[in-house]
């Protein structure tokens, strides 16, 4: 009976353990973990495995001795075997030697890179005959053509994610210490610190040294803080791609900063703690040398979409007190703004004199925090007056009214003003400009809407960024 | 060489004024595609995702969306939806946007140095203004900027709408193209391909004569040959396969029509449908009413017909298609014009 390809997976990490869970299953293959090598060795004789992929190093005992016993033993001697290690010398060694490793996939790895290999190690096997493949030159290269065994190349190093930084900043805290622990386990015959032998930990150090982490780990967290002053409660608007848009959309530049902080300070410690490798939730595992870049990414992206959207500037301009008039061409309130507003260049003005149906829009494009408006009690304006007072501007915007006493009648209710006014937002009528003049150049009644403007100007840039 | 100083100094910029509510607006005239009045262009519908119609019009091959300021500017839920009278064409990014406009009110210079601009409060991506309010003539007139005239919710919600119309376009010219064909050498492939197009893009008369026909089409090919006279009654609604046979059967002769207004003849030169006539009228116009008769009775009688005055050039099922499409659009056009009984 054809059932699914079984696996048995070895490796001492959780992490990898873990990894190999994600990606294997499913893809379709029945998969069983061993963490050691003497149960590898007891499962492969109990389940016969289609295939083994194998750590390395193990706790009680080398990858390669594991392969050589598997190799003696005439029931599991069939059976390909996939090392899996960080770079080192002695995994392209044990390729070439020990015939029963028919390849080898390197940490980090990607999920493509695992079932790629598996897939075609078994479509191999599928022959009855091992045979060695080649190894993959890089990473997340396509399944590799078989090759004789005899033939087998010596497989190249693959390449390693580097940045670039000026020598001599090599970091003098964790790395070192994670060099100096790998090299006493190595003289005290453990081969393996956290999971890195004494040559993977050499390479470590190389990769460190050129990370300049603390440089970069200074410079984040010192345009987190900047961005965090800068920032606190600002809404992240619309941005350039859709995917990023529905990842960011609604959350403040703090949310987001929060976030990129907080994977920073996981991934330092990680790094502290002698790890080297990040378990993504694909399974894919990625140096932290890629972690950590990644997020220096993001927030250098985050930075400069702050900086785009005008969120952070030097100077908060000022606030211009935006004014929209609205009355009778030739009205006496037109005639007294007429001969008023000269006076005030410090105003930024508008007027409408006819045509009031052109007042939402207009309120919406100015957005004024004040509009003055003839109190007429018929006509277009006094319609628009109750249509503007429907919009989210009005929330952020103080009507005054202006009229003669005459044309009040019936409106005001003598303290304040009437139903009608109070439903086109009227706060107070005004007898002539003049008497306006005065609230205007005070500057309280325009600069502090009614009693709850701040919640509402809140809202307002809420509904205007979403 | 021109000096650096005339070289620097920035000329006004020529603006387009429009009026939409009342409200005036400008553009600058290097973004206006086009203004086209409602009555020349023909909007077609289409709908978003939502389900909610959209209006396109056609403008050099490409689909323009229209739009309307109050939707834009996000004021639908305050005012009405409305129709205007005319269209401001414009490019704005990958859209091609018909803005409705009231009224335009002809082009102006505008010199920005002069008029102080005010940006507009209302906001668009990057938190950029969607365009700056000047006073011109003592009134207050916003420059729109056309880029930013959509918001970003309002695009997304456009993209679908687009494809759809793109795809209206396309299919249209594959009308075309095979309206070109099958003018010249009709084929079953053929109607079945302009009908399913046809429907696809609205043109429902147009799909239901062309499978009329080829109905006929595939009735006539099932018999494989002409049986017996070519004759019958017009209520009996053989007509049209009777004349599809003739085509097929690439006969020539007249096949004489007694209707109500006297008797009609059809010619067919080699099956092609060269010449009708019906009291006093010729050519297709004769055609069709004898296709719209529905009392009579008809009957082919083999004959020469002289081919060198015709005056229906293209191939008969063509012709007959094309025909049926007109009668369906003129019994449409009758019955709007009688209103609901």
């Amino acid at each position: 009976m054809e059932g699914k390809p079984r696996i048995l997976g070895v490796d001492d990490s959780l992490t990898i353990r873990r990894a190999l869970e994600i990606v294997l299953k499913p893809a379709g293959y029945e998969l069983e973990l061993a963490a050691d090598g003497a149960a590898a060795i007891d499962m492969a004789k109990a389940m016969n495995p289609a295939l083994i992929l194998l750590d390395f190093i193990l706790p009680d005992m080398r990858g390669t001795d594991v392969c050589r016993r598997l190799a003696a033993d005439p029931d599991t001697a069939h059976i390909p075997i996939v090392l899996i290690s960080a770079k080192g010398a002695e995994i392209r060694q044990a390729y070439r030697d020990i015939g029963n490793v028919v390849t080898y996939i390197t940490k980090p790895f990607k999920p493509q890179d695992v079932t790629s290999t598996v897939a075609a190690v078994l479509a191999e096997a599928a022959g009855g005959t091992l045979v060695k493949l080649t190894a993959p030159a890089t990473r997340g290269e396509t399944a590799p053509a078989p090759v004789p065994i005899a033939a087998a190349p010596v497989p190249p190093k693959p390449a390693r994610p580097s940045f670039i930084s000026e020598p001599g900043t090599a970091r003098a805290g964790s790395g070192d210490a994670h060099v100096q622990e790998a090299k006493r386990a190595a003289a005290n015959g453990h081969d393996e610190v956290d999971g890195a032998d004494a040559d993977e930990a050499e390479e470590a150090q190389e990769a460190e040294s050129s990370l300049s982490a603390a440089a970069r780990r200074e410079l984040l967290e010192w345009m987190f803080e900047a961005l965090r002053a800068s920032l606190e409660g600002v809404y992240v608007e619309e941005i350039d791609t859709p995917a990023g848009a529905a990842a960011d959309q609604a959350k403040t530049y703090t949310d987001l900063i929060e976030q990129l902080s907080g994977e920073l300070d996981e991934t330092l410690r990680h790094t502290r703690s002698g790890a080297r490798f990040t378990l993504y939730r694909d399974g894919s595992l990625r140096s932290l040398d890629e972690t950590l870049l990644d997020v220096f990414r993001r927030s250098c992206r985050l930075l400069f979409r702050a900086v785009v959207a005008g969120a952070i500037s030097g100077e908060s301009p000022p606030n211009p007190r935006r004014i929209l008039v609205a009355c009778h061409h030739g009205s006496r309130v037109h005639e007294q703004l007429q001969s008023m507003l000269p006076a005030h260049p410090e105003w930024q003005v508008f007027v409408i004199s006819s045509e009031f149906r052109q007042l939402p829009m207009v309120v919406r494009l100015y957005g004024p925090t004040c509009l003055l408006a003839e109190v007429t009690g018929r006509g277009a304006l006094w319609d628009q007056l109750r249509v503007v007072q429907r919009m989210p501007e009005a929330r952020a915007m103080t009507v005054f009214g202006i009229a003669e006493p005459e044309r009040l009648v019936g409106l005001s209710d003598g303290d304040g003003p009437g139903p009608l006014l109070a439903e086109r937002g009227v706060t107070r009528v005004y007898h002539s400009a003049f008497d306006l003049e005065r609230v205007l150049c005070d500057g309280a009644a325009t600069d502090s809407p009614p009693s709850t403007a701040m919640p509402a100007l809140n809202a307002l840039s809420a509904e205007r960024c979403a | 060489m021109t000096s650096p100083a005339i070289g620097e100094e920035a000329r006004p910029n020529r603006v387009l004024v429009f009026a939409v509510d009342d409200s005036r607006f400008c553009v600058d005239l290097d973004w206006v595609d086009a203004v086209r009045q409602r009555g020349e262009v023909r909007p077609h519908i289409t709908k978003d995702a939502t389900g909610a119609v959209r209006t396109f019009v056609v403008h050099r091959d490409q689909p323009a969306l229209v739009i309307d300021l109050r939707e834009a500017l996000g004021l639908n839920e305050f005012l009405d939806v409305k129709e205007r009278a005319a269209f401001l064409i414009v490019r704005v990014g990958p859209f091609l946007l018909a803005v409705q406009v009231d009224a335009f009110l002809g082009l102006r210079e505008l010199d920005l140095r002069t008029k102080t601009p005010v940006p507009t409060s209302l906001l668009r991506d990057g938190n950029v203004p969607v365009g700056h309010l000047v006073e011109l003539d003592g009134r207050v007139h916003t420059l729109l900027e056309p880029s930013r005239i959509l918001s970003g919710a309002l695009r997304d919600k456009l993209e679908g709408t687009l494809k759809e119309a793109r795809g209206f376009c396309e299919r249209r010219d594959k009308i075309a193209a095979l309206c070109e064909a099958l003018r010249r050498e009709p084929s079953a492939a053929g109607l079945k391909a302009y009908a399913r197009l046809s429907r696809r893009n609205g043109q429902t008369r147009a799909a239901s004569a062309a499978r009329l026909v080829l109905k006929a089409l595939q009735q006539c090919e099932a018999q494989a040959v002409v049986a017996g006279p070519i004759a019958g009654d017009l209520n009996a609604g053989t007509l049209l396969r009777d004349l599809v046979a003739l085509s097929v059967g690439r006969l020539t002769g007249e096949l004489q029509v007694q209707v109500p207004e006297g008797d009609a003849r059809i010619f067919s030169a080699a099956g092609c449908i060269v010449d009708a006539c019906v009291d006093g009228e010729w050519g297709r116009a004769a055609l069709k009413r004898v296709l719209a008769a529905r009392d009579g009775s008809y009957r082919f009688m083999l004959s020469d017909v002289p081919t060198d005055s015709r005056r229906i050039e293209d191939a008969a099922l063509w012709v007959l298609v094309q025909t049926l499409e007109q009668l369906s659009e003129e019994r449409r056009g009758r019955v709007r014009h009688a209103g609901p009984a």
